[in-house]
């Protein structure tokens, strides 16, 4: 498949909501890589030497104004001229191959490339664009042949909309061939990916080392000992898990994040550059950049306390600074202790954001009003 | 002579944060520190709620215990569910949908709605 190129055009504006996720979501990170950078390296795999990127120089988002990646040449133009550039850059990649895919990279796809290709030469088509579906819709990946230029200029003067000519199409499965699509327009798609790849349903690799069979560990995270990682489930590169956490149920902690003492994370992802506090439950839910996306009951919530969710920095000197300053304050506030005897106030407790012992241990003068007889019984939750 | 205690139903403020978890707390000292008080708070218009509310919370439900009273929650907005879900203090609590049906609650297992309930039937 030497003949064939490809430009993969990325736009900003993003389905989702854009609290809960930031970024475009093919530039985040799923399982310790985007699924750009996975597309990328799928096409390079099949043997497309040349992929072009197309990212928007003027986007709000500084996800794709700064964006880098492994194995493709980035182009950089304002969102307005962007079909333009594109149009001009089919051209020049039109000379030096037989076919060039033209994709809208909105989705993650595991598609067998050289398939596509064999069906577009065997059909004569003009333009192939790919569908996929039981009730077939498209998707924005065209083969488009080198030697038809109006055809690639009508295609994405109408923003890769609809070719002008009618070639016969490539439905995803057709050769029974293992393809998987899942198009990220919801948070919920976002989860089921990381869930799907977790699970084998899909041909995604985590990142990392597969340390016990469903429990992948990518470089440089930080286990504790006495945290429990039930099959299958994920921790990215950089990660911390504390004393106590339990990570089950497919749950993904993306790079960078950490997970408080005690917190159980069952069936949820922990986006990038996050920290969650101490003896907390996140279950069925993606949280990150402050917020908490619960999937089963459709709802987005800011959290402000950042004793529940907050934000790691994302520059590695905070980050120093940040644990130098606690392991100094640490020194000072074990030698207080040493010579007091007692835990100041201030501190929280160790296992638990809420103060669950202050807050239902009585002191001792009102237990002394009670009757030592008296048991306190109490009904919790439908037990 | 038979006598039936109140139920007090009182309304979670919107931002329940550090200053006005402390407010809130001087607000329903009375209540709780009267004998077996029944209190029901009504969260339905909770849009903030910070670790520092839910220890007034759970302290709230310590005092009233201690007094061998009872405290049920109701109406949980969105976000207050979530949060009393993601810190597991839900399970702490009776939760009910309306604040009605947590005030009736308090009465069903009085003996002397038992009682009526008995006799209805006889008659029925």
């Amino acid at each position: 498949m030497n003949s064939v190129r490809a430009i993969l055009l990325l736009e900003s504006n993003t389905a989702m909501s854009g609290v809960i996720v930031p970024v475009p979501a093919v530039l985040m990170d799923v399982l310790g890589r985007s699924t750009l950078q996975r597309t990328i390296d799928s096409l390079s795999h099949s043997g497309v030497t040349d992929i072009t990127v197309l990212a928007e120089s003027n986007s709000a988002s500084p996800a794709v104004r700064n964006l880098t990646v492994e194995k493709a040449n980035i182009v950089r133009t304002e969102a307005a001229s962007l079909w333009r550039t594109a149009e001009s850059l089919f051209e020049t990649q039109a000379e030096a191959a037989a076919n060039v895919f033209l994709i809208r990279i909105n989705a993650y796809m595991e598609l067998n490339w050289n398939a596509i290709v064999q069906h577009h030469e065997r059909h004569l088509n003009r333009v192939t664009r790919v569908w996929h579906g039981t009730e077939p819709q498209p998707l924005d990946v065209f083969l488009v042949s080198s030697s038809r230029r109006n055809d690639a200029a009508f295609l994405l003067r109408g923003g890769l909309r609809a070719s002008r000519t009618d070639c016969k199409p490539y439905e995803v499965g057709q050769n029974n061939e293992d393809e998987y699509i899942n198009l990220l327009e919801h948070e919920f798609d976002i989860r089921r990916l990381a869930s799907d790849a977790l699970h084998c349903t899909c041909n995604l690799r985590p990142e990392g080392k597969e340390i016990r069979p469903g429990i992948w560990v990518a470089a440089g995270a930080r286990i504790d000992k006495k945290a429990r990682l039930v099959a299958p489930a994920y921790v990215g590169r950089r990660a911390r898990i504390c004393p106590g956490a339990v990570i089950t149920r497919g749950s993904a902690v993306e790079h960078h994040a950490v997970v408080g003492h005690g917190t159980v994370i069952e069936n949820a992802t922990v986006l990038p550059y996050s920290e969650l506090g101490p003896g907390l439950e996140v279950s069925h839910a993606i949280v990150g950049n402050k917020h908490l996306f619960h999937l089963q009951k459709n709802l987005c919530i800011a959290i402000s306390d950042s004793r529940l969710v907050g934000v790691v920095s994302d520059k590695a000197g905070l980050r120093v600074l940040g644990s130098t300053a606690s392991l100094l304050s640490f020194i000072p506030r074990q030698v207080w202790r040493g010579l007091t005897g007692h835990v100041p106030e201030s501190e929280p407790a160790v296992n638990s954001t809420i103060d669950y012992v202050k807050s239902f241990n009585p002191p001792e003068k009102e237990s002394a009003q009670m009757s030592a007889g008296l048991a306190v019984m109490r009904r919790y939750g439908n037990q | 002579m038979e006598t039936s205690r109140p139920v007090v139903v009182k309304r979670i403020p919107e931002r329940m944060n550090q200053s006005e978890a402390r407010k809130f707390l001087r607000d329903v000292e009375p209540l709780i520190n009267s004998d077996r008080p029944q209190l029901v708070f009504d969260l339905s218009q909770v849009r903030q709620l910070d670790v520092a509310g839910i220890e007034v919370l759970l302290q709230c439900m310590s005092q009233v215990m201690k007094r061998d009273g009872d405290l049920k929650l109701a109406s949980l907005s969105d976000h207050a569910a979530v949060v009393l879900e993601l810190t597991r203090t839900d399970r702490l609590f009776e939760v009910y949908e309306t604040s009605t049906d947590a005030a009736r609650s308090f009465s069903m297992f009085l003996p002397n709605m038992l009682r009526r309930q008995q006799q209805q039937r006889f008659a029925a």
